[in-house]
């Protein structure tokens, strides 16, 4: 116990800038019940805003089958379209093309009459459905990191650098508190077991835009979720009078703050291994975290086991992706 | 024509003992012949029993293959065509469609796939028949057999991609 408040004493340099709540006394359970609950509260103030329910025609254009389908403005997801064609298009695809041009989830409401297609992780370019696989194995890394460890000790997530694939794996930044805890490979495995969990929940993701002030009070607790939250804001549709953020939230467990598109469901995650932890300095935040690096495939693509452990070693090494930074409002891009 | 042509059929002709196709002696299988003949040639795709159409497969190259080695001026081609080909209609397509068609390539002009055996599908239900799929080459068709599919950029060949290129350059280094 004393190790922990050492370092909160350390870092109260930079909570005098945000005005993070003090968490001493709370548990990562219970800050994240209270995203959660924010969270809820928030989605069902927008689904009561719709008023009427209003019908918009969607061509989906699917090699096998191409329908039009008469779907809800603002309730029905591109996954409700896939349901009404056929099971292999829900299990397998992961995002979905609106007019070729936008990349959209599977889980988020659709706007207006469009084109559909749905994207899996074998067809001719997947870079967009392979970025948005590791993002949201980024996103599950931060969930694990925030309920593995026993109650005693309080993990603050930072934030993820955006997918790269030359490092050979995807991270998340987080303050640990864990003083010089230096993994073995049997809690590696613990932590990957974590995933494997998840797999088996076929938890969905969905997204919800807040504002700024909801954001602040989900992430009342966050000091380093505060401090990004300007950064972040954008607004989503043109027509919007206020800049939002794009949160989203695992099945009923996690929720955290992500620009980009993630898969439709944990169900296909693959293989999915932790490979090593590193410290590394953060300027902008002045402390030292951990960067939390793993390895993982999607289900759909099979690979050997020596293979995966081939890759994996190489995941071992120190991942270079960038360091959070905190820019000027609307510049930084550390977050995807 | 041509100047590319080959003595020697660039089909497999098959170790069986070559059976008999129909009843009725020589007249009766050259007419089993000319039939297969002339559906190939008339709708480049066609699908039956292996044993008239690979026999027919080698009449079918031997005729193009003299079309182009002679062109349609030449007596002695034109007389097998005559014979050989019961629409003539299907000549003037031999000389005006197969032959640049096939013009600067050499081997088989025909392609041939194994279908399936079904079981029972005939009156006697423990009848096997090997069926193929007897096709001129560049139909217009689509392909039976569809084309390699490119998987270079899934997400495993694309981390081994990056894996291969590290280690090639730790042995450049080294």
């Amino acid at each position: 116990m004393m190790k922990i408040r050492s370092c909160l004493t350390f870092s109260r340099r930079f909570q005098s800038t945000s005005s993070a709540q003090s968490r001493n006394h709370l548990t990562n359970d219970e800050i994240r019940a209270h995203r959660l609950r924010i969270f809820n509260n928030e989605r069902q103030v927008q689904i009561e805003r719709i008023r009427r329910v209003e019908k918009i025609e969607i061509d989906v254009q699917d090699p096998i089958q191409s329908t039009k389908l008469l779907m809800n403005k603002n309730l029905s997801t591109p996954l409700h379209c896939a349901r009404h064609l056929s099971s292999v298009l829900v299990d397998r695809s992961c995002l979905a093309l609106i007019d070729d041009q936008h990349i959209w989830d599977m889980n988020r409401p659709l706007e207006r009459d469009c084109t559909l297609k749905f994207l899996h992780f074998m067809e001719e370019n997947c870079e967009e459905q392979n970025r948005a696989y590791w993002r949201t194995c980024s996103f599950i890394i931060g969930y694990i990191l925030e309920t593995a460890f026993k109650s005693t000790y309080h993990v603050e997530l930072c934030s993820f650098p955006p997918p790269q694939f030359q490092a050979g794996s995807f991270a998340y930044d987080a303050q640990l508190n864990l003083g010089d805890w230096k993994p073995t490979r049997d809690d590696l495995r613990c932590l990957s077991i974590q995933a494997y969990k998840l797999r088996d929940r076929d938890l969905r993701f969905e997204r919800l835009d807040v504002t700024q002030s909801v954001a602040e009070e989900m992430f009342a607790y966050d000091r380093f979720k505060l401090a990004q939250i300007p950064h972040m804001l954008r607004l989503v549709t043109p027509t919007d009078t206020q800049p939002r953020l794009s949160v989203y939230r695992m099945g009923d467990c996690h929720v955290d703050i992500t620009r980009g598109p993630l898969i439709s469901s944990t169900k296909q995650i693959g293989r999915f291994e932790f490979s090593a932890v590193h410290p590394i300095d953060v300027p902008s935040y002045n402390e030292t975290m951990h960067r939390v690096q793993a390895l993982s495939i999607p289900a759909q693509l099979h690979l050997h086991y020596w293979t995966f452990d081939y890759l994996l070693e190489r995941a071992k090494k120190k991942n270079n992706a960038s360091v959070p930074t905190l820019g000027k409002a609307k510049t930084a891009e550390k977050l995807e | 024509m041509s100047n590319l042509s080959t003595r020697t059929l660039r089909v497999t002709v098959p170790h069986a003992i070559r059976s008999k196709l129909v009843v009725g002696g020589q007249d009766a299988r050259h007419e089993k012949i000319k039939a297969v003949l002339g559906e190939l040639f008339r709708q480049e795709r066609i699908e039956g029993y292996i044993r008239p159409y690979d026999e027919a497969r080698q009449y079918a190259e031997r005729l193009i293959e003299l079309a182009k080695k002679y062109g349609d001026r030449h007596v002695g081609t034109m007389q097998l065509m005559d014979y050989w080909l019961i629409d003539k209609d299907l000549i003037h397509k031999v000389f005006k469609v197969f032959v640049p068609r096939y013009a600067n390539t050499i081997g088989p002009y025909t392609n041939s796939y194994r279908l399936p055996i079904e079981y029972g599908k005939f009156q006697q239900p423990f009848k096997q028949r090997q069926n193929i799929v007897l096709e001129m080459k560049d139909n217009p068709y689509p392909r039976i057999i569809p084309d390699p599919r490119n998987y270079s950029n899934i997400l495993s060949n694309v981390l081994l991609n990056e894996a291969r290129k590290e280690y090639q350059n730790e042995k450049k280094k080294t």
